[in-house]
């Protein structure tokens, strides 16, 4: 489901206007890949488990 | 040119040496207004930044040019922490110096685009955008940029794109803090364009 994030805008560190936008289910995918990668890549060879490897194995091909 | 009467040369001249597409246009000089803009053409991507670091990225202005708002693109969140957004000046050797703007703080306590008021005319020149992190929120970031400052001198398989220095979290400093490393991953910071001037 698209989710709804806000153009915030800051003033002298202060909230001054916020205006909605809708980030697409696609473009949502390719944030929880890109976090998947960012987090797996982290590890040691030796700690990833099977099941972690076929996400991050998943996450690259969402990205190609 | 046609010299009309009563104009002098050197007014015609000056006029024509500052019209900057006279003989050639200049792809970089070519930029829309009213939206956020990179001179770089790269592969977006997005990047957990570090806390208490201070990132620098090139901004080069082709042309004189008028800005309102610099921001980040934050895709997950740091709970309850913020950044500090601001340009910089060139120092020595593609290395950030003084101080130019320092826009205050944006919070990263949620997801989307944060955007810091920066009103601000510049002429033509390289500076840096910066972002100062007291989290670790994942941001938008290009994971290859025209490479200015160099490649990874050992196997060349890397290309800076900015600095990265430790800065416990406040204000930007001014200058930029000394004895920065180049990095390949730091976050895009985009300027949006009021006018072309």
């Amino acid at each position: 489901m698209p989710e709804t994030r806000y153009v915030e805008e800051y003033k002298d560190g202060k909230l001054v206007n916020q205006e909605p936008y809708e980030v697409s289910d696609e473009q949502l995918d390719r944030e929880e890949a890109e976090q998947v990668i960012h987090e797996l890549s982290a590890k040691a060879d030796n700690e990833m488990t099977t099941l972690e490897m076929a996400k991050f194995l998943k996450a690259l091909a969402k990205l190609r | 040119m046609l010299k009309l009467a009563g104009e002098l040369i050197e007014g015609q001249l000056a006029d024509h040496m500052a019209d900057l597409d006279a003989h050639t246009r200049n792809v970089g000089e070519v930029l829309k207004t009213g939206v956020y803009i990179d001179p770089n053409i790269g592969v977006h991507a997005a990047v957990a930044v570090l806390a208490n670091k201070l990132y620098a990225i090139p901004f080069w202005v082709p042309r004189a040019m008028t800005i309102d708002y610099i921001a980040i693109d934050v895709s997950a969140l740091s709970g309850g922490h913020s950044c500090y957004l601001g340009i910089y000046n060139d120092g020595t050797n593609l290395y950030p110096g003084t101080l130019l703007i320092d826009a205050g703080e944006v919070s990263v306590n949620t997801n989307g685009l944060k955007a810091a008021a920066c009103a601000k005319s510049l002429t033509k020149g390289l500076y840096w955008l910066a972002v100062a992190s007291e989290g670790t929120p994942t941001v938008s970031y290009l994971s290859t940029r025209y490479p200015i400052l160099g490649r990874l001198s050992t196997n060349l398989a890397v290309s800076y794109n900015g600095w990265k220095v430790a800065h416990v979290y406040a204000a930007l400093p001014d200058p930029f803090t000394a004895g920065g490393s180049l990095v390949s991953d730091a976050p895009l910071v985009c300027p949006k364009l009021v006018s072309l001037d």
